[in-house]
């Protein structure tokens, strides 16, 4: 091949468009690639003014930096032009890139101009560039502080979080070295810590986070969480510091634990206070009843028949006594004399506490219909006393004439209304309904209360198994409560949290 | 004071419930001797024969301990405590008499060795079934060693 034939080939298979222009303006030759990339037939762009490739808008002074451009004609290569537009024929414009060269031609000064169509390159970096912003956005604004640091600590930006928590503007921190915004120990430990890190990789919180404390300009320290990361880099290696200020976190959790520890004490005066004075109380009763005893014994006979009355009632009244503070101390044994949680099955604790009323039951005709029930954690024990105290009440209260008919049921469902998500969520619903005298609901909310009682002394009782039952559905994390109508019966609801929290 | 009767030594604070114990083990027909002591040290005094209980006649070797958990000076725990471990005193038959029903007292007594473990009953008929109880059992029904 010729060498003429080889420049002809460069020429027409080029892909960068080409285009010669006369200095009027016309077009003395454009290669095969300047004429797609317009979008014009072979030979269609030849004699035509090289204005009609620049877009209407720009046209004006195309023509006179073309003018000028042939009055001092000079090289320019590509990217150093200015952002640049042309027009193709169907009037669509497109980004280009141009640059220039001039030869001598026929005695004519001809300009070259070779034209790159950058749109593909263009929008990639649009991309970046708003991928960039979109990320400087986003640290910016970002809630937590965000901080990076080179290898050596320094410090290469720092969030306007990250420097409002520790009270500096982000200029005073760039560049100073990361140990700044640390209280000793971890201020003077910082750079071992770092070149221990990068010689021996071993990771202390880098990867790992962990809760650390930080300097304020002002000399206050505060908490916060802080997690490091790495990154590598092309050529360096930065390391990524998220804060997240724990100031308030630490206040209510010191606030809670102040709350907690306080309700614990009075929580333990009380119960002491109930196990101590129903205990105390006991000593001397027990000898006024035991001297009243050997009263009656010994010396009874002795006595006026009135005087013999009296002392009948003394004892009973004594007697009375000591059931109140004996229930009194069951009472407060729920919460002291209790046993750990741990799985139980409620059938099989219903099942032995029948077979333990089956007297009662029997004597009074009583129906017992048992559902299912679930097996849930708890203290056994006390379900155990929960159900005695409801099925011997629901026999008691039973009405003149009529069998009584208890039914026991039970079912798991989720807890309503629930925040967040704990292990009391799924609660056992307990139903045991009978059909008795019942109550006016009026009362509801009293026959839950320790030592009241809605009845005479018809019925026997202190007025402490509810007390007590719904002392135990609170152990339990649940709640007690009861619909009755007079003269057909009364229904217990019975809530119970299936997983019981670690008591303290 | 020669008798042969059983001697049973009664540790108990409580002036009152020195009174009823006695009455109710009156109420019992037992016939024995009863000796009393007021605190722990005075029980070990009494069963080692030191002090005031120097007299082996007067004051003997009890056929049966009934012990107070709670008294001053040496409590009933360090009292049978010291019990067991004596080498003529071990094998007596050691009865806890107390207001306390604390599962941690009675498992604490029944792991240093007591033979049982009453608390003491709220009515005076139930003390008099108690003392029955323990007469049945201890004199009439069980063999000791001599």
């Amino acid at each position: 091949m010729k060498q003429t034939d080889i420049f002809q080939a460069m020429y027409q298979h080029a892909t960068i468009g080409i285009i010669l222009v006369q200095p009027d303006g016309k077009i003395a030759k454009a290669n095969p690639f300047a004429e797609g990339l317009f979008g014009y037939e072979k030979g269609a762009l030849d004699g035509k003014n090289v204005d009609i490739l620049v877009p209407d808008a720009f046209r004006a002074s195309h023509h006179q930096h073309r003018t000028k451009y042939h009055e001092h004609p000079t090289e320019r290569v590509m990217g150093e032009g200015l952002e640049l537009y042309a027009q193709r024929k169907d009037g669509s414009t497109f980004p280009v890139e141009i640059s220039l060269g001039h030869i001598q031609h026929d005695g004519q000064n001809l300009a070259i101009a070779y034209i790159n169509n950058i749109t593909h390159r263009k929008q990639v970096m649009q991309e970046v560039a708003e991928g960039k912003s979109r990320l400087t956005s986003i640290i910016e604004t970002a809630v937590d502080g965000i901080i990076t640091i080179n290898r050596r600590g320094i410090v290469e930006s720092i969030n306007p979080a990250a420097a409002k928590l520790f009270g500096y503007d982000p200029d005073e921190v760039i560049g100073n070295n990361i140990k700044m915004l640390m209280p000793e120990p971890d201020k003077s430990g910082h750079d071992q810590y770092l070149h221990n890190y990068q010689t021996t990789r071993k990771r202390k919180i880098i990867g790992i986070g962990r809760e650390v404390t930080g300097l304020k300009k002002d000399g206050e320290t505060f908490p916060f969480h802080l997690s490091v990361s790495e990154v590598k880099l092309k050529d360096q290696i930065i390391y990524t510091g998220i804060l997240h200020d724990l100031s308030d976190k630490k206040i209510a959790e010191e606030k809670l634990r102040r709350y907690a520890k306080a309700l614990e004490r009075s929580n333990r005066e009380l119960r002491d206070f109930a196990y101590v004075s129903s205990h105390d109380l006991q000593e001397p009763l027990r000898k006024i009843r035991a001297f009243g005893d050997r009263l009656q014994a010994k010396e009874g006979d002795k006595l006026s028949d009135k005087g013999k009355d009296y002392l009948d009632r003394m004892l009973n009244a004594a007697t009375r006594m000591q059931r109140l503070i004996t229930d009194l101390l069951h009472f407060s044994r729920v919460n002291t004399r209790a046993n750990p949680f741990q799985l139980v099955d409620l059938k099989e604790v219903l099942e032995g506490v029948l077979s333990d009323l089956e007297i009662a039951i029997e004597k009074s005709h009583a129906t017992i219909k048992v559902g299912e029930l679930p097996s849930i954690e708890a203290d056994e024990t006390q379900m155990r006393q929960l159900f005695q105290n409801l099925i011997s009440n629901a026999i008691k209260f039973q009405q003149p004439g009529t069998a009584p008919v208890i039914e026991i049921s039970g079912q798991v469902q989720q807890r309503n209304a629930h925040l967040s998500s704990t292990p009391g969520d799924r609660i056992a619903t307990i139903r045991i309904k009978d059909n008795g005298i019942g109550f006016d609901t009026k009362y509801a909310d009293k026959i839950f209360q320790i030592f009241q009682r809605l009845e005479g002394k018809k019925y026997e009782g202190s007025g402490i198994g509810l007390a007590i039952c719904k002392r135990i559905a609170n152990r339990h994390g649940g709640d007690i409560n009861v619909e009755s109508t007079p003269g057909e019966g009364t229904t217990f609801l019975i809530s119970l949290a299936t997983k019981q929290l670690i008591e303290q | 004071m020669k008798s042969k009767l059983f001697t049973i030594l009664i540790a108990e604070d409580d002036e009152e419930d020195r009174m009823l114990t006695e009455d109710a083990i009156e109420e019992t027909d037992l016939k024995c001797h009863l000796q009393f002591v007021e605190d722990g040290e005075q029980a070990m005094e009494y069963l080692l024969n030191e002090g005031k209980f120097k007299d082996k006649n007067k004051f003997p070797i009890p056929r049966l301990i009934l012990l107070d958990l709670n008294m001053p000076k040496k409590d009933g725990r360090e009292v049978l405590a010291e019990i067991r471990k004596h080498e003529a005193l071990r094998t007596i038959p050691v009865i806890a008499l107390t207001t306390s029903d604390a599962p941690e007292d009675i498992s604490l007594m029944y792991e240093l060795g007591v033979n049982s473990y009453i608390t003491k009953p709220v009515s005076f008929k139930g003390m008099i079934k108690a003392m029955n109880g323990l007469k049945q059992f201890w004199f009439e029904i069980v063999s000791l060693p001599k």
